[in-house]
C-alpha cells in the first residue's frame, strides 16, 4: 500500500520523472517513422491525412512530455525497467492511430487497433483482421514496418541514436535485448554495440529485400513484387510474421518461403556473436556456440518430427511434406509465425508439436521471442548438477556454457524466468477459458493453451479459430487485452515487468 | 544374482544391501494377504489366490533376504534404490491377485500390474470397466492396497525421504542427522509408529463415522463393509470406489464427511499429529504451508461453484457440494468424484481447465498426497520474490524462510530442480501418451493425454474423456499403460530418487 500512495519525490527511489522524460524523447523521434506510410500512401492515391495526424500526434505528444520534465534527462539503471515498460505500452498506443483514424472497419474499435499494434511493435503476429487484403497497401505497410521496429528494438536503436544514453544505456539494452547476453563482447562502448546490431539488421533487411525482389523480376515468383519484398522482409528479419496477404506465406511460390525460411533461421542466431561472423569473418564465434548448436538440433529435431507425422498421417507426400514441414516447424520455433498450411487442419499429434516448440524460441540477442534456446541449455545442465549432488551431497560442480562457468546469480535468474514464464501462461490460458465461458465464445481448452502459449512467446498463429488463416478476432474485449499483456509481458521477458510490482523497486 | 557379492568392488551404490532390505519389506508384506483370505472365507470366494500370492511374496522376499545374507548394512545411496525397488515389487506383489481371480478383466496381465501400482501409490486410476463384477474379497484387496501404499508413504514421506534430502518435508526440519541411514532407524521406527498410530485412528474415526450415518438411515447404501472400503482409500488420498460411478450413488452426507476426511488426509500428518494427539492446535494456525493449503482449497472450491451455477450445471446446495468435492478431490490427489466431470468439458470448459490446474498444487508435504506439494510452490513464491528483489538491489542478500526457519540454499534448489522436473516429465508423459494413442489410432485428444500424464505423475486418479473419472483407462494401449505405470511411480517416488537411479554418478564408486 506504501508504494501506491503519492509520496514527495525525495521518498520514492525511482526518479520518475526521467523515466517519463525519456520515453518523451523516444516518442517525439517515433513521429517520424509515420513519413514512410504516409509516402506510401501518397504514391497509391489512398488517404495521407491518417499518417501525417497520427505522426503528429505522436511528435507532439513526446515533444510535450519532454517539455514537462525538462531537466531530468539522466536514467539511472534502477529506472530503466520502467521507462522499457513504459516505452512498449506507450508504442502500441500510439502505433495504433493510423488503424483508428484510417476508418479501417475491422479496425474500427480501439482495443482492437491496439491489439494489432501490439502484436505488431511485440513482433508477435496475431492478428484481429479477418479479411488483409481488404485493407490499404499504405496501412498494411504500416502494419509490417511496427513489426520491424519493434523486432529490434526501439530502444536499442535509441541507444545508438541518442547521446545522453551513454549513461544507463546499459540497463536499457539489457532489458531490451532478448534473453541473457554478453554486451561486451562485441565493443566496449554501449553505444556502438546497439549501434552494430541495428546495422546488422538494416543490412540483413535489404539482403532479404534484393532477394526477393529478384524473385519476382525474374519470374522465380510471379506474386513477388517490391512492395511484397519490403513488407516481407520487414516482418521477417523482425521474427514478426505479419504478412499482406490472407494465405500467408502460402501466397508466394516455394523458392520465396525457402528463402524467407534461411533468413529467419539467421534472424534467430544471437546477432551479438552473428555480427562478428558476417562482418569480421570469425565464423568459429556462431559455429563453436554451444546455443547455436542446440538451436540447430531444435529446429532439426522439430522438423522431422513433424515431417513424420506429415508422412504418418498421410496429410502431404514428397517434397511437399518436406517443405510444409520444416517451414512450420521453423516458423512456430522461432516465434515468426508464417504459414504455408494450415496446420490446424493436420493431426492433434502435429498441433501438440508445434505447440511445444513454440516454448522453445530462438536464440539470446536474436529478434525471436518465447524461452530462448540458452535458458533450456542452462535449465538443463542446472538440472544435472542437482541430479548429481542429490547422490553426492558434498560433489560442488559449476554449470559450463562454452566452456567458462556461469555464475549462480545469473543461473538463478534464468530459473525464475522459467518459472515465471510457465506460470503466466497457465494463469493466461485458465483467463481466456474463463472469459470464454462468461462472454459464451466457444474456446476449447486446448486452442485456449494455444493462445496464451502464441502471444506470450510472441508467436502469433494459435489453434482454432486463432490459426495460421484464422484470426483473434472472435476473442472477447477482457481476452483481447489479456492476450494483448501476454505479448507485452513476453517481448520484455516478463521480468522488467515484474519487478516494477515489488515494493522494493519504489522504496528509497 | 551372480553378480552381487562382487558388487561392492565395481559399484558405488551396495545392490547387495538394497535388495536384502527390500526382501525383508516383501516378507512383512506378505502377512497383509491374510485381511482378504479371511474376507474371502467369510463370503465363501476362493481364498487361494491371496494364499498363494502370500506364499510367493513370502518365498521371494525370504530368497532375496538369504541371497544377500550378511549384507543389512544400507547406506543413504542405497536408500535410493530401495525406495525405486520397494514400490515396484510390492505392486508385482499387489497384482498377483488380481492374476490369479481368473477375473475377465485383469486378463492382460499389465492390466493387473497397472491397478496393483495405481494401488500402491495411491493414485486410484482403474483400467477395471466395471468394477461391480468383482469379487468383494478382490475388491476390499484393491482398497487395501492404497490403504497399504499410504503406509508406505508415510514412513517414506516423513522419515525415508528428509534424510535422502528429497521430498520437500526437509525444508522443514531445522537440523538434518547424518549420512548413516541404519543409525537412523530407531528414530525412524519412533517416527512411523507414532504417525501409523494417527494414520490407524483417523481410518477408524472414519469408519465408524461412515458406518454410523448408514446405521442411523441417513444412507441406506453405507454397510460397514462400504463403510471400511472407503476408509481405506480416503486417508491415503488413493480414490479406488466400489461403484462404477464412484461416489456418485452415496447420499449428500457421506460426500461432506468424505470430503472433510480428505482434507484432513492431505495436511502435513507430523503437524495433524502435535495438533491432534499433542493437543496444541496452535500449530495449524502457524504453518505457512497449511494455511496456503486451505487458502487455494477455498478459492477454487469458490471458483468452481461458481463455473457450476453460472452455467447452469447445478444448482443450490449440490452446486456447492460437487464444487467443493471435486475441488478437495483433485487437489489432494485423491480423485473420488461425486458427479461426471468429464461432461463438464463440454458443458464448462473452464471447470475442466480448473480441475486439470488442480491437479499441480497437491497436498502438504509429510502426507499421503501426491503432486508437487504446497510448501514447493511457497518456496518457489518466495524465491521468485527474492530474485526481483536483488534485480533492483544486487546487494540484497536474504535467505528464503518457510516458518520463519531460513531454508539453506541447496535445498532451494533441490526444489527448483524438482519443479522443472516435474513439468517435464509431465509435458513428456503427455507426448509420448499422444504418439502411441496416434500409433494404435485410438482417439486420445491433446487436452485428455495432458490431463493423462498430470493424473498419473501427481497420483490424482480421473483424467478427461475415456479415461474420466466414470471411464476407465482399458483402452490405452499397452505400451501407453506402461508409460502411466511409470508416471505413477516416478511422481509417487518425488522423482529424485528415480531419476538419480539412471545417472552414470549414482552406479560409480
Amino acid at each position: 500500500v506504501g508504494a501506491l500512495r503519492f509520496p514527495r519525490p525525495r521518498a520514492l527511489g525511482v526518479d520518475v520523472g526521467s523515466a517519463v522524460n525519456l520515453v518523451g524523447a523516444v516518442l517525439k523521434y517515433l513521429g517520424a517513422a509515420f513519413l514512410f506510410p504516409a509516402a506510401l500512401a501518397l504514391g497509391y492515391s489512398e488517404p495521407v491525412w491518417p499518417f501525417l495526424a497520427a505522426g503528429a500526434i505522436t511528435a507532439g505528444t513526446g515533444f510535450l512530455v519532454e517539455r514537462v520534465t525538462r531537466g531530468r534527462e539522466l536514467v539511472g539503471p534502477r529506472e530503466g525497467f520502467l521507462v522499457v515498460a513504459l516505452v512498449w505500452l506507450a508504442l502500441p498506443a500510439f502505433g495504433a492511430l493510423p488503424y483508428l483514424l484510417a476508418d479501417e472497419p475491422q479496425l474500427s474499435r480501439p482495443i482492437d487497433a491496439w491489439f494489432e499494434a501490439m502484436s505488431g511493435f511485440t513482433a508477435t503476429g496475431a492478428t484481429v483482421l479477418t479479411d488483409i487484403e481488404a485493407v490499404d497497401s499504405s496501412l498494411l505497410m504500416w502494419r509490417q514496418l511496427t513489426q520491424w521496429l519493434g523486432g529490434m528494438g526501439i530502444i536499442v536503436l535509441a541507444v545508438a541514436i541518442l547521446p545522453r544514453l551513454r549513461i544507463g544505456g546499459r540497463q536499457l539494452l539489457q532489458s531490451e535485448l532478448a534473453g541473457p547476453t554478453e554486451l561486451e563482447r562485441l565493443s566496449a562502448t554501449i553505444r556502438e554495440t546497439a549501434r552494430r546490431l541495428w546495422v546488422l539488421y538494416l543490412g540483413l533487411t535489404l539482403a532479404a529485400i534484393v532477394v526477393f525482389t529478384t524473385y519476382g523480376w525474374t519470374g522465380a515468383d510471379p506474386a513477388m513484387n517490391l512492395y511484397q519484398a519490403t513488407a516481407h522482409a520487414f516482418s521477417t528479419l523482425a521474427i514478426g510474421g505479419f504478412s499482406t496477404q490472407n494465405d500467408s506465406a502460402a501466397a508466394f511460390a516455394p523458392v520465396t518461403q525457402w528463402t524467407i525460411l534461411v533468413f529467419l533461421v539467421l534472424a534467430g542466431i544471437n546477432f551479438l556473436r552473428l555480427y562478428l561472423v558476417l562482418v569480421r569473418g570469425q565464423v568459429r564465434v556462431v559455429a563453436g556456440d554451444d546455443e547455436f548448436r542446440l538451436y540447430l538440433a531444435f529446429l532439426a529435431g522439430g522438423s522431422v518430427l513433424l515431417l513424420l507425422e506429415l508422412l504418418g498421417g498421410d496429410i502431404f507426400g514428397g517434397t511437399e511434406a518436406i517443405r510444409n514441414a520444416v517451414f512450420q516447424a521453423v516458423s512456430i520455433m522461432t516465434t515468426a509465425g508464417f504459414a504455408t498450411a494450415d496446420y490446424t487442419q493436420w493431426s492433434a499429434l502435429a498441433e501438440l508439436t508445434l505447440l511445444l516448440l513454440m516454448f522453445i524460441g530462438a536464440s539470446a540477442g536474436s529478434t525471436g521471442g518465447s524461452i530462448k534456446v540458452i535458458r533450456h541449455l542452462l535449465m538443463f545442465r542446472v538440472i544435472r548438477r542437482e541430479l548429481e549432488q542429490t547422490v553426492h551431497r558434498e560433489m560442488v560442480v559449476p554449470v559450463r556454457l562454452n566452456a567458462s562457468v556461469v555464475d549462480d546469480r545469473a543461473l538463478r535468474g534464468i530459473v525464475a524466468f522459467i518459472v515465471l514464464y510457465i506460470g503466466l501462461f497457465a494463469l493466461g490460458a485458465l483467463g481466456l477459458v474463463l472469459d470464454a465461458r462468461r462472454a459464451a465464445v466457444e474456446v476449447q481448452s486446448f486452442d485456449a493453451l494455444g493462445a496464451a502459449a502464441a502471444c506470450l512467446g510472441n508467436v502469433g498463429p494459435a489453434f482454432g479459430f486463432a490459426g495460421p488463416f484464422g484470426s483473434y478476432a472472435p476473442f472477447s474485449d477482457l481476452s483481447t487485452a489479456i492476450l494483448s499483456g501476454l505479448m507485452w509481458l513476453g517481448r520484455l521477458e516478463i521480468i522488467p515487468v515484474a519487478v516494477l510490482l515489488t515494493r522494493g523497486y519504489w522504496r528509497g | 544374482m551372480r553378480a552381487v557379492p562382487h558388487a561392492r568392488f565395481s559399484l558405488g551404490a551396495d545392490v547387495g544391501a538394497a535388495l536384502n532390505l527390500v526382501g525383508a519389506l516383501l516378507r512383512y508384506l506378505s502377512l497383509a494377504f491374510a485381511f482378504p483370505a479371511a474376507l474371502a472365507v467369510g463370503y465363501s470366494e476362493s481364498v487361494w489366490p491371496y494364499l498363494a500370492a502370500g506364499a510367493i511374496t513370502a518365498g521371494v522376499g525370504l530368497a532375496l533376504e538369504s541371497l544377500t545374507h550378511g549384507k543389512e548394512r544400507v547406506g543413504v545411496r542405497e536408500g535410493f534404490l530401495v525406495v525405486a525397488l520397494t514400490w515396484l515389487l510390492a505392486a508385482a506383489a499387489v497384482s498377483l491377485p488380481y492374476l490369479f481371480s481368473g477375473e475377465e478383466q485383469f486378463a492382460n496381465p499389465l492390466n493387473a500390474f497397472f491397478e496393483a501400482m495405481s494401488g500402491m501409490t495411491t493414485t486410484g486410476s482403474s483400467i477395471l470397466t466395471n468394477v461391480a463384477e468383482l469379487d468383494r474379497s478382490l475388491v476390499m484387496w484393491r482398497q487395501f492396497s492404497q490403504w497399504l501404499g499410504g503406509m508406505g508413504i508415510i514412513v517414506l514421506a516423513l522419515a525415508v525421504l528428509p534424510r535422502l534430502r528429497v521430498g520437500g518435508r526437509q525444508l522443514m526440519e531445522s537440523e538434518l542427522p547424518g549420512p548413516e541411514l541404519e543409525a537412523l532407524s530407531t528414530s525412524i521406527r519412533d517416527t512411523a509408529r507414532r504417525l501409523w498410530f494417527l494414520y490407524v485412528s483417523l481410518t477408524g474415526a472414519l469408519v465408524l463415522a461412515l458406518a454410523s450415518l448408514g446405521w442411523a438411515g441417513v444412507d441406506e447404501r453405507m454397510s460397514l463393509y462400504q463403510a471400511v472400503a472407503h476408509a481405506f482409500t480416503t486417508m491415503p488420498t488413493g480414490g479406488f470406489g466400489t461403484d462404477p460411478r464412484s461416489l456418485e450413488p452415496f447420499a449428500p452426507a457421506t460426500q461432506w464427511v468424505i470430503a472433510f476426511f480428505m482434507v484432513l488426509a492431505g495436511a502435513n500428518f507430523a503437524l495433524l499429529y502435535r495438533a491432534l494427539v499433542r493437543r496444541k492446535p496452535g500449530v495449524l494456525v502457524r504453518d505457512q504451508e497449511l494455511r496456503l493449503y486451505a487458502g487455494i482449497l477455498a478459492l477454487a472450491a469458490l471458483i468452481l461453484v461458481v463455473i457450476l451455477w453460472d452455467a447452469g450445471i447445478q444448482e443450490g446446495e449440490s452446486a456447492v457440494r460437487d464444487g467443493v468435492f471435486q475441488v478437495v478431490s483433485i487437489m489432494t490427489t485423491t480423485g473420488y468424484a461425486t458427479t461426471d466431470f468429464n461432461e463438464w468439458l463440454v458443458l464448462a470448459p473452464a471447470a475442466a481447465l480448473l480441475l486439470v490446474a488442480l491437479m499441480f498444487p497437491g497436498g502438504s508435504a509429510g502426507s499421503t498426497a501426491g503432486s508437487i506439494k504446497i510448501v514447493r510452490h511457497l518456496v518457489i513464491g518466495k524465491v521468485l520474490r527474492r530474485e526481483l528483489d536483488q534485480t533492483v538491489h544486487p546487494e540484497y542478500v536474504t535467505p528464503v524462510r518457510v516458518n520463519r526457519v531460513a531454508v539453506d540454499e541447496r535445498t532451494v534448489r533441490a526444489v527448483i530442480a524438482f519443479v522443472l522436473l516435474y513439468v517435464g516429465i509431465f509435458v513428456a508423459g503427455a507426448v509420448l501418451l499422444l504418439l502411441d494413442a496416434h500409433r494404435v489410432d485410438l482417439g486420445l485428444s491433446p487436452f485428455g493425454a495432458l490431463a493423462a500424464s498430470a493424473t498419473t505423475l501427481g497420483n490424482v486418479g480421473p483424467a478427461f474423456g475415456f479415461a474420466g473419472p466414470m471411464g476407465s483407462f482399458e483402452p490405452f494401449s499397452n505400451v501407453s499403460k506402461t508409460i502411466m505405470i511409470g508416471l505413477m511411480w516416478i511422481g509417487r517416488l518425488e522423482i529424485l530418487p528415480v531419476i538419480a537411479l539412471f545417472t552414470r554418478s549414482y552406479w560409480r564408486a
